[in-house]
C-alpha cells in the first residue's frame, strides 16, 4: 500500500515528529497530511534544529537515511509525501 | 570575608521513577522550554528558586558544578555512538557540551556575566566555591550564583560506579544554589572555605579553635566511627543532622549549607573527606542578629 494511503504509518510519522521536536502541545490530529511541515500553515513552528532531529528520528524509527539537505527538502515536505517516500508501494 | 545573599533548594529522593521536572519547571517559571533534558531542567529549577525574589545584576556570574554531569544524555550518546554506531541526536550533542546547562540558566535569569561549569569528583562543591571565593576576594566578580546539580538516573548502577559509592547507597538528586557577594549589606550569612585540604591532625587542630555551640555537619563519606570520634573530641560542638532528608549525590554539601541557613541560627562547619584529606566550609547566620 502506498504510504499516503496508510493511516497507521502517517500517524507514526506524526508522533515521531511531535516527539523528536518536543511539541507536546500538538496532537497527531493537529498535523494535516497535505500541509508543508516547515511552513507557517502547519502550526508546528519547526526550525533547522528540528530538521536534524527529524532526520535522526527517521533513521532510528524507520531505518531511512537521508544523506544530505537536498534529500531532506525533497522528501520531508508533507506527511503524505514523506509517507510515500518511506513506503512507495 | 564573603557573604551569602540568597539560597535555593531543590532536593528529592526519586522512588524508582524519574521526576517530571518539565511540568514543575513550567509551573514554577511559567515558561515552556524545548530541547532541554532532565539535568538542565534541574539546574534551572534550583537557580530559579535561589533568584526568585531577587533582582540580579545582569553581570552576575554563574559557577555551576556537578559530580557526574549530564549522565543520562552522556550514557545515551555513548550507546548510540559506540554500540549502535550512530551519530548522536543534535539536541543531545548540544546539551552534552559542558556549559549548556549554565547557558540555559543564564538565559532563564537574564544574566550575561561569566559562566563556568566545573565537573569534579571528590570535592566538586568546595572547588567551585573556592573559585568563587577567590574571584570575589580579588574583586574580579561582584556577585556569583554558585550551583551544584546532580541528577538521579533510572539505572543507578552506572552512577554508583562513576561516583565510587557502594551498591546499597541510595541516590538522590538535587539542584542547590547560593548567591555570593563580597559585600555584607543585606546578606543572610557569612561564608568561608579553608582554601587547602587538611590532614587529620590539622583538622583536629582547627576544630579545637571552634567556639562552643557551633554545629558540625559531616558529609556522607565519613564513617559512623569517624563522626563519633570527632564529636567526642569536640564536645562543645553540636552535630547538625540533615541525613534523613536526602539521599546521596555528590553536590550534597550545597544542600546542607542551604538547609542550615533555612532552618537554623548559628554557625555551621561542614566537613568533607576524600582519600584521607579534609575540606572545611563555614557559614554563620547569627552574625547579623
Amino acid at each position: 500500500m502506498k504510504g499516503s494511503l496508510d493511516e497507521a504509518l502517517k500517524r507514526r510519522l506524526k508522533i515521531m515528529i511531535i516527539e523528536e521536536c518536543e511539541k507536546e502541545e500538538v496532537t497527531p490530529d493537529d498535523v494535516a497530511d497535505d500541509v508543508q511541515l516547515f511552513s507557517d500553515a502547519s502550526g508546528l513552528e519547526l526550525d533547522s534544529l528540528d530538521a536534524l532531529q527529524i532526520i535522526m528520528g527517521l533513521q532510528i524509527q524507520f531505518g531511512i537515511r537521508l544523506e544530505d539537505s537536498k534529500a531532506f527538502r525533497r522528501h520531508v515536505t508533507t506527511i503524505n509525501e514523506l509517507a510515500d517516500f518511506i513506503q512507495p508501494h | 570575608m564573603i557573604y551569602i545573599h540568597a539560597g535555593g533548594i531543590h532536593n528529592s529522593i526519586p522512588d524508582n521513577q524519574l521526576p517530571d521536572l518539565k511540568s514543575e519547571l513550567k509551573a514554577l517559571s511559567g515558561k515552556v522550554y524545548r530541547r532541554i533534558d532532565h539535568f538542565i531542567q534541574l539546574a534551572i529549577i534550583g537557580a530559579h528558586k535561589a533568584a526568585a525574589e531577587l533582582e540580579l545584576a545582569p553581570q552576575t556570574a554563574i559557577y555551576m558544578t556537578s559530580g557526574q554531569g549530564d549522565i543520562m544524555v552522556f550514557d545515551r550518546v555513548r550507546r548510540q555512538r559506540y554500540f549502535q554506531k550512530m551519530l548522536s541526536k543534535p539536541v543531545d550533542f548540544v546539551n552534552l557540551s559542558s556549559n549548556s546547562a549554565g547557558f540555559y540558566v543564564a538565559t532563564h535569569l537574564g544574566l550575561n556575566g561569566k559562566n563556568l561549569f566545573l565537573l569534579h569528583h571528590h570535592f566538586p562543591v568546595q572547588m567551585t566555591l573556592l573559585a568563587a571565593q577567590n574571584e570575589l576576594n580579588l574583586g574580579q566578580q561582584k556577585a556569583i550564583l554558585v550551583g551544584g546539580v546532580d541528577e538521579w538516573i533510572p539505572k543507578p548502577e552506572l552512577a554508583k560506579k562513576l561516583l565510587g559509592v557502594d551498591e546499597v547507597t541510595i541516590l538522590g538528586e538535587g539542584s542547590n544554589w547560593l548567591l555570593l557577594k563580597a559585600e555584607a549589606e543585606a546578606a543572610l550569612a557569612t561564608f568561608a572555605l579553608e582554601p587547602g585540604t587538611l590532614n587529620k591532625i590539622e583538622l583536629q587542630r582547627l576544630l579545637l579553635s571552634v567556639e562552643a555551640g557551633t554545629f558540625l555537619a559531616f558529609s556522607s563519606r565519613f564513617s559512623a566511627a569517624e563522626v563519633a570520634e570527632i564529636m567526642v573530641m569536640n564536645k562543645g560542638c553540636k552535630r547538625y543532622h540533615y541525613e534523613a532528608s536526602c539521599a546521596y549525590y555528590e553536590t550534597l554539601p550545597l544542600y546542607v549549607l542551604n538547609r542550615f541557613l533555612h532552618q537554623e541560627q548559628g554557625k555551621l562547619i561542614h566537613l568533607d573527606v576524600s582519600k584521607g584529606r579534609y575540606m572545611v566550609m563555614r557559614v554563620g547566620n547569627n552574625v547579623f542578629l
